[in-house]
């Protein structure tokens, strides 16, 4: 009896371990199964890619990881990995859309297993220091050397790192622009056609439009917002930005920056813009909503309007962000975009690049598509690509998109290639001056000694890309 | 002579067998005992123990997943320990749980006392204060973020009531880590409350009753007798709560970024942003050992502060 007992006690203790750790197992392949398609839209490609799959077995297999984006982004995408995936036998792309919050995490750990996919996008200005890293792979070696020659002077700077070619970008476009609602002028006595050019005007306006539950202007507040969405002002008024050319040192303790920093402390003391910016930086909803008159905003935000607001689109008007003297044929914005890179490790280089090449340097019609559906808010660091859009007769319709071309583009600069803490710790000299009242040059003083730290404990000196 | 040698022989041969059966049961009970253990041990070891153990061996190194990962001796900690931005964290992090904890406590026990009253209302209440505690820290940051909308949020609406101008909740130096500290409350008390209840129960009811007889008042019951009696509880949900707070990552996360001007930078949320964007995982990794070391000493010291007072009887 008693050994029986035991023998059962055994029996169900080591059914019991078992278990927990088949369980254990079992759950892990469920949850990086799961974890490959979190999106509704991911699932559907997957689901569709796998029925094509089944058809001709020596497909080869390419995993792209792309970031959750608008919903005509994502379309766009589907499509024209379905055709590409159609249009040969040789290679099958996987596509699978993560969400941004959640993107360093899963790619971090994908790289640590050796399971990181073969094409990712990233920032533009993040492909540098990823090819810093060694992360992604020189693409040199896989594409005709031809295909560069397309790019324009921008796209060039961001893709043509230390002597090779690192990936392929999409689009670029302005970070800053102004954004102001022709209505709202109309009601407070402005000319709806006049936007504010300079500061001054700026600050005035923003007082005759400011009235009980509307700011006269969303800005970017936070450290980090404050900091990049001013790139195409700190070179307007420095001729530079953070870092000397050589990586070696700080160099924002500038009358420049000075003057910058004053400007938003002018804007947020007059009470015109909200100390906490509405939804966040150039968000399309408050200005539709009405909840702010004008808008420190992207290009990009052009294309959300036009997706989710489209009838207040007439009510929109477009201009470059004021300079001081109104003079629009300097700097006022940075030029921001993605690319796509081939990961370092990945076993399958050639047909990465062979895709790249399909989508992006073989027939302008793909990526224009992806600007009609933003409605024209996007620019082209593609040449055949831009040319190809001069001749739709849809784009010179776009109202926004001659403003934006003539004024801001041609004059905007390149997003800095170095890390991105350099640009926190300039973001916190605004933050100390908005919020402690510190003296301007006192707090970008304390800035630059916080850079020249971070340079010397990373070694930053001499790493500047050529 | 034969017959007492043979039955002392006998006799002693018996306590033998029965010693060895005894023995041959502790070593089976033994035995089952160490079977029941295995499985929790196997789990713990492949989880935990073994991951710890991988974590000091590669804080050594310059980890990096695509060059060889150099060795670099104690040169991460040595970062890490180096780091100014390290040391405003912790300092974030003892603010945010100075924020939390002595709010929480008070309100819990507060609560705690009132529902114990509570007959056929305490149920609901019961039920009520824990829903806070299956919604997640993401969701709690949302539903406060509305809150501290800056137009048109019910923070902002209620200042107004009072003639206050409006604040930027988490953009504000004075006010951010406060803007992390009331989710942070609202998400705790719940358990915490249900906890000091538990505790409450507990104290029988005699030692109220003799007080009584002694004509002890209020204030004097609840410092002589509740208080003392919650000893134990106190420091099982002094040292759970100091270390969750401790490590929240989260809600500053989500609402304020660590900002402004890295004042809600709590040390999980450092060693989060150095993870994403370090090009090696060294810092990172040290880091988070650092605090592992730092917290596994916070809680013997309150383990120390609080048994080191004279046992209630």
């Amino acid at each position: 009896m008693k050994i029986r007992t035991n023998k059962m006690k055994l029996l169900l203790l080591t059914t019991f371990a078992a278990s927990m750790l088949v369980a254990g197992c079992g759950n892990q392949n469920k949850e990086t199964a799961s974890s490959e398609s979190p999106s509704d839209s991911g699932q559907a490609t997957s689901s569709q890619s796998a029925s094509e799959s089944t058809a001709p077995v020596e497909k080869q297999k390419l995993i792209l990881w792309h970031t959750v984006t608008e919903k005509y982004d994502q379309e766009w995408w589907k499509k024209w990995v379905d055709e590409y995936n159609k249009s040969q036998d040789n290679i099958q792309v996987e596509l699978t859309f993560i969400p941004g919050d959640a993107w360093d995490q899963k790619l971090k750990a994908a790289q640590a297993t050796g399971t990181a996919p073969d094409i990712y996008n990233k920032p533009l200005s993040g492909v540098a220091q990823e090819a810093l890293k060694g992360t992604i792979m020189p693409l040199d070696d896989y594409v005709n050397p031809d295909v560069w020659n397309d790019l324009t002077e921008n796209g060039k700077k961001y893709m043509f790192l230390n002597g090779k070619y690192y990936g392929f970008p999409r689009y670029i476009e302005p970070s800053a622009l102004l954004l102001y609602r022709k209505d709202k002028f109309a009601e407070a006595g402005l000319d709806p056609e006049k936007p504010p050019t300079t500061w001054d005007e700026l600050i005035e306006y923003g007082k005759k439009l400011t009235n009980k539950g509307v700011f006269g202007i969303n800005m970017p507040t936070g450290e980090g917002d404050m900091s990049w969405t001013t790139w195409g002002m700190q070179s307007q008024l420095n001729g530079h930005l953070a870092l000397a050319d050589d990586w070696s040192k700080a160099t924002i303790a500038t009358d420049g920056n000075v003057e910058l920093l004053n400007f938003f402390k002018r804007v947020f003391d007059e009470k015109i813009a909200p100390k906490q910016a509405i939804d966040g930086y150039a968000n399309d909803k408050p200005i539709a909503q009405g909840k702010v008159a004008m808008e420190m905003a992207g290009s990009w935000t052009l294309g959300a309007l036009a997706n989710e607001f489209p009838d207040q689109m007439d009510k929109i008007g477009v201009s470059f962000f004021p300079t001081k003297d109104g003079d629009y044929k300097k700097p006022t914005a940075s030029l921001g975009g993605w690319a796509l890179v081939v990961d370092a490790k990945s076993q399958h280089p050639k047909e990465s690049a062979e895709f790249l090449q399909w989508m992006f340097a073989r027939d302008p019609k793909v990526l224009a598509d992806y600007y009609q559906r933003g409605k024209y808010s996007k620019f082209s660091p593609w040449k055949s690509v831009e040319d190809y859009l001069i001749q739709d007769p849809e784009a010179a319709k776009a109202p926004y998109r001659k403003i934006i071309a003539e004024q801001v583009v041609p004059y905007a600069v390149n997003e800095p290639l170095y890390p991105w803490d350099v640009s926190v710790a300039f973001g916190q000299a605004f933050n100390r001056v908005l919020l402690n009242n510190m003296d301007p040059m006192k707090s970008l003083q304390q800035s630059e000694k916080q850079i020249n730290d971070f340079i010397a404990k990373n070694q930053l000196a001499g790493k500047n890309f050529k | 002579m034969f017959h007492s040698g043979f039955a002392a022989h006998s006799i002693s041969l018996e306590r033998q067998m029965v010693n060895l059966r005894a023995q041959s049961i502790k070593r089976k009970d033994a035995l089952e005992a160490y079977i029941m253990v295995l499985p929790a041990v196997v789990l713990l070891s492949i989880f935990v123990v073994v991951p710890i153990l991988y974590a000091f061996k590669i804080s050594l190194y310059d980890l990096n997943y695509y060059a060889k990962s150099a060795f670099v001796g104690m040169r991460n900690y040595y970062l890490v320990l180096t780091d100014p931005l390290f040391k405003t964290s912790l300092f974030a992090g003892f603010k945010f749980v100075l924020y939390v904890i002595p709010g929480q406590f008070l309100l819990s026990f507060l609560v705690a006392n009132v529902v114990k009253r509570m007959s056929r209302a305490g149920g609901f209440v019961k039920s009520s204060i824990y829903i806070p505690t299956v919604i997640s820290g993401i969701v709690a940051g949302l539903i406060f973020m509305f809150i501290y909308d800056f137009q048109g949020g019910f923070g902002n609406y209620l200042l107004g009531l009072f003639g206050v101008e409006p604040l930027a909740w988490y953009n504000d130096t004075r006010t951010a880590m406060l803007s992390i500290a009331l989710p942070a409350i609202w998400l705790g008390f719940g358990v915490m409350t249900l906890i000091m209840l538990a505790g409450l129960n507990d104290i029988p009811v005699e030692y109220y009753e003799a007080a009584n007889m002694d004509g002890a008042g209020g204030w004097t019951k609840m410092f002589r007798i509740t208080i003392p009696s919650l000893r134990n509880v106190f420091v099982y949900l002094l040292v759970t709560s100091v270390t969750s707070a401790f490590q929240v990552f989260d809600l500053p996360f989500l609402i304020t970024q660590g900002g402004p001007l890295g004042l809600t930078t709590t040390p999980n949320l450092l060693i989060f942003n150095h993870f994403r964007s370090d090009p090696y995982m060294g810092y990172a990794i040290a880091a988070a050992l650092v605090m592992f070391i730092l917290l596994g000493l916070l809680s013997v010291i309150i383990f120390k502060v609080i048994n080191s007072e004279k046992a209630m009887d």
